[in-house]
């Protein structure tokens, strides 16, 4: 009997899709008939009704899922991970599902992601807040190599307006201590590696584990001005 | 049991122990803090004031005064609300309810439409009724506050129609520190009713034309009054507020008989001084309570409800991934024979490979038509029934094509059907897809081609399982406002769908509304109308059609040559016409100007929307130029014959943005004169498009469209057939998929 984790879905929808809703029907209460131009269409009551049970389920889905660790990391062939956010109650286990092109996509049993090139998360699906894609080959080079060094990063996210947002940062990457890590079936030291980016919006500092092959053991990543940092773990490669 | 802990920092560790009670930790989860920064906060990019174009945090609307606008409590201020941000207050004092929207259209300019009631002013049927008034404001920022600098701005308050709220301002509102706000300003009109200091022109009382008309001729005209006032922030929840107010209230004051719209229940309230004071308290989901003390003898409050139209609860989707583009595999191992030993062999493989390919594009809401294999290129032809972002759609369907055809198809060639007919080919080189999937969406856009399809082929395949026939129930629900009499009816009941595709681009489609209870019957008013009686027998429709067929009609839809695009429709084409519909648009594909003519000839419906006919019939028709201006907006003319037998035009202008939401106002100008046109003068009216996929955070193509008009007349009425052409086959074309490229990879 190997202990059990209970895991949570880090994704939390907050209180704005209340007040979105609030507004909306509020906003409603002058509709005329609907148009039948553009997209398909729906009345303001199926419109209200949607957005009803969306709220409803919202409410009452908090997804536990019982894990029994020990026998995954046992008897599982993929790679695992764990994912912590920082606002977040509780970590969420990751199983790798695809590899290849250099990347590795790690995903929840909800059915959010994390696509990670050697343990660098370079982008992240189904939290709501993603980051959509990574711009960092100067800083996944200098980490690998566990060299000290400058790079620059691109980030880049969808706003609610839909549209795509860049953010670019300038990095400064130093080589820190040994450490040792013991994580699931990981038991080995690594380099930590410090990452300290400045951009016109802010700056940030990511830190990493990195093995003797420069695959990123364990690491805090920021990810999203919104979601902030997560530490990003492996437990199995 | 499982419980995670925080030990205490050791030199340079955070660490997140996962540990079992009474067993040994099984694993370790390490929050790693380099020794030399272990007392640092360590977060990302959070900045107070974050470029609006982030949009990543919450948008904070100023609060807003009892006329809907961002300002003291009366009064305005120079303050602007963000880019995009929509509010709807509901204020009362002194038996006066005020109902606003105010969208911030453009970042300096604040538009808001307004609906008051005074409650027991005018003389109604049994004594004293409730008088209503629709106004409209407008404020623009000239100045945006900087350093020394105030914000500065000029507005018009009530500049459509009857004015009963009508003025003018110039305003500057200064931040002193960070809690203190002072506004200072001139007024014109009712903003100048008392305490004038001087004046400029004569303002004119007549009402022009039939009302309805912005009234040019009194702005900033007459009189000149200063007005003020301060707000101080007490905390991050309350803001207290006081101003001087040169508005008198004239007629609901009674203080003057002989004010314009001094009606027999006035007073309504006692004004006594001129100072106002407030309390706004702001919630956590940004709805705002204020309470005020009005001119030194009553109280009122006020609600507001705001939302920012960029912003959204989870605006990369909480959907997941879909198939990444990883593995490449052989024809074999899918199941596929290319080329095979003998004809029925390669059919045989082909079906699986197809029937695979079909499956897996249905897991994703993608609807498989027909898939033609031309090595090296495969052109699937398909219809979205998911994403209401488009690339989105298109994305998945090139990455399943990746995944499920062979390596010998080195290009995809996607074909988005609308209405059954190809709207555009959509072709990525597999490569493109393997080597730019976690680069920024913009590099694949580069990369990829968008062309015109009116040449391929919309026939379903063998392994094509599209439904001919689909069908639903549900409940609806009818609006109409703005009567007088009863400002708010509802009707509500249900509604029968169903639709059969005869071929994919020939429909035959109808829909059955029941009534089952309601009051858009019972207008009593009688609406004079000097034109043919094509709209406002509104109330006969609603009164007679319990059970009324709303549609039921035939539609063709074709691919006449290279951007063109066509629709014939025949049948009962909406409630109060039936006849024959037809048009045609020329648009090609990376083209933001559409050009479309219409042609309908109509006959006007029975009341009771069964199958029966009267007497008015007529031709009606318009050429319509479409414009998409690239920043956000979108313009639109209509010019032509309306229902009525009248000539004119329709403008209309849109702010579009990628997510969905859509809010615009049109105008009508027709030949027909304001006194035949009625109250109003001309026909105008707001509309505003609610994409559902917005308010739920997952991908959805269903919107609804609410069109705000002032007063039906019969004026400038367009026949309003479905599925007009240029709404759906824009959607797969270069502007708009441009727009919303962010979403392919998603």
């Amino acid at each position: 009997m190997g202990a059990r984790l209970a895991m949570s879905s880090p994704m939390k929808m907050n209180n704005r899709l209340r007040t979105a809703a609030l507004t909306l029907c509020a906003a409603l209460m002058v509709t005329a008939c609907s148009s039948s131009a553009g997209k398909q269409t729906t009345d303001g009551a199926s419109l209200g009704k949607a957005v009803f049970d969306q709220f409803m389920s919202r409410r009452n889905a908090t997804p536990q899922q019982q894990v029994d660790l020990a026998t995954m990391l046992q008897t599982s062939r993929n790679a695992l991970a764990i994912l912590a956010l920082e606002n977040s109650p509780a970590p969420t286990l990751l199983q790798e599902t695809e590899r290849g092109s250099g990347a590795q996509v790690f995903e929840t049993a909800a059915g959010q992601s994390v696509t990670a090139k050697r343990g660098l998360v370079i982008a992240t699906r189904g939290l709501g807040q993603d980051l959509i894609a990574t711009e960092a080959h100067g800083t996944a080079k200098l980490i690998a190599q566990r060299t000290a060094g400058s790079a620059q990063r691109r980030m880049e996210y969808l706003n609610g307006a839909g549209e795509t947002v860049t953010l670019r940062f300038d990095c400064q990457i130093k080589r820190d201590r040994i450490e040792p890590i013991d994580s699931g079936v990981i038991k080995t030291t690594g380099r930590l590696m410090v990452e300290d980016c400045n951009g016109a919006e802010g700056s940030f500092r990511n830190t990493y584990l990195v093995a003797n092959d420069g695959y990123i053991l364990s690491s805090r990543q920021w990810l999203h001005p919104q979601l902030g940092s997560a530490t990003f773990q492996m437990l199995k490669r | 049991m499982l419980f995670i802990n925080t030990t205490g920092r050791s030199a340079g560790f955070r660490r997140l122990v996962l540990a079992a009670k009474g067993t040994t930790a099984i694993a370790t989860l390490a929050a790693l803090l380099p020794h030399e920064v272990a007392a640092q906060d360590t977060d990302g990019p959070r900045s107070q004031n974050s470029p609006s174009h982030i949009s990543f945090d919450p948008a904070i609307a100023p609060s807003h005064n009892l006329y809907g606008m961002p300002g003291l409590i009366d009064l305005p201020t120079a303050d602007v609300a963000p880019d995009a941000q929509l509010t709807t207050t509901i204020g009362y004092f002194a038996n006066t309810t005020r109902t606003s929207f105010s969208f911030q259209l453009l970042p300096r300019l604040t538009t808001s439409f307004r609906y008051t009631a005074l409650a027991d002013y005018v003389t109604g049927d049994d004594g004293l009724a409730t008088y209503y008034d629709r106004s409209f404001d407008l404020k623009y920022q000239l100045i945006e506050e900087d350093g020394w600098r105030p914000s500065v701005a000029v507005g018009l308050r009530d500049f459509i129609g009857t004015g009963l709220y009508s003025g003018e301002y110039l305003v500057a509102t200064k931040s002193i520190g960070s809690r203190l706000q002072v506004t200072a300003g001139l007024g014109w009109g009712r903003l100048a009713g008392r305490g004038a200091i001087g004046g400029f022109g004569t303002r004119p009382n007549d009402v022009l034309d039939e009302g309805g008309v912005p009234t040019y001729d009194r702005w900033f005209r007459g009189d000149i009054a200063p007005f003020g006032g301060l707000s101080y922030r007490v905390n991050d929840r309350l803001t207290v507020s006081a101003e001087y107010s040169s508005d008198a209230y004239a007629a609901e004051s009674g203080a003057d008989p002989s004010a314009p719209f001094t009606g027999p229940g006035a007073p309504l309230f006692d004004r006594k001084s001129s100072v106002n004071f407030g309390l706004d308290y702001r919630f956590k989901g940004g709805t705002q309570l204020s309470v005020y003390s009005l001119y030194g003898d009553t109280i009122g409050a006020q609600l507001s409800f705001s939302t920012n139209l960029r912003r959204s609860p989870a605006p990369s989707g909480i959907e997941g991934r879909g198939v990444g583009v990883y593995q490449r595999a052989s024809a074999k191992s899918l199941g596929w024979d290319l080329p095979s030993t003998t004809a029925a062999d390669a059919a045989g493989e082909a079906a699986n490979g197809r029937a695979r390919l079909r499956d897996a594009l249905a897991a994703d809401g993608l609807t498989y038509q027909r898939l033609d294999l031309a090595p090296p290129r495969a052109t699937l032809v398909l219809r979205n029934d998911r994403y209401g972002a488009e690339p989105q759609a298109l994305g998945r369907a090139a990455r399943h094509m990746a995944q499920w055809l062979p390596t010998e198809i080195r290009e995809f060639r996607i074909v988005p059907l609308v209405n059954g007919v190809p709207a555009s080919a959509v072709i990525v080189a597999r490569a493109d897809l393997e080597h730019l999937q976690h680069a920024p969406a913009d590099k694949l856009l580069k990369r990829v081609k968008i062309a015109d399809a009116a040449a391929i082929s919309n026939a379903p395949d063998a392994a094509s399982q599209l439904a001919r026939s689909n069908w639903s129930l549900g409940p609806y629900t009818q609006f109409s406002v703005f009567d007088p009499d009863n400002p708010i009816r509802i009707d509500a009941g249900l509604r029968l769908r169903a639709s059969y595709a005869l071929r994919p681009n020939l429909e035959v489609s109808g829909s059955l509304a029941h009534k089952i209870v309601g009051n858009l019957d019972s207008v009593s008013r009688e609406i004079p109308s000097n034109l043919p009686r094509v709209r406002t027998d509104y109330a006969e429709y609603s009164r007679q059609g319990q059970t009324a067929i709303e549609h039921l009609t035939i539609s063709h839809f074709g691919r006449p040559g290279t951007d063109l695009y066509s629709r014939a429709t025949v049948g009962y084409l909406e409630t109060m016409y039936a006849g024959v519909s037809g048009e045609l648009l020329w648009k090609p594909v990376d083209s933001p100007l559409a050009i479309g003519a219409e042609l309908n000839h109509v006959r006007q419906r029975d009341f009771d929307q069964r199958f029966g006919l009267r007497d008015y019939q007529t031709t009606t028709g318009h050429v319509s130029a479409y414009y998409a201006f690239g920043n956000g907006f979108h313009g639109q003319i209509d010019a032509g014959r309306y229902l009525a037998g009248d000539y004119g035009a329709t403008i209309a202008v849109d702010r579009e943005f990628a997510n969905g939401w859509r809010i615009g106002a049109y105008a009508s100008f027709t030949d027909v004169s304001a006194a035949d046109y009625g109250e109003g003068s001309f026909d105008k009216g707001l509309r505003m498009t609610i994409p559902l996929s917005w308010v739920l955070g997952k991908p959805s193509r269903s919107e609804n469209t609410v069109t705000l008009q002032p007063l039906t007349r019969d004026g400038a009425a367009r026949l309003d057939v479905r599925d007009r052409l240029y709404q759906r086959v824009r959607d797969y074309h270069t502007p708009d998929l441009s727009n919303e490229w962010g979403r392919v990879w998603r």
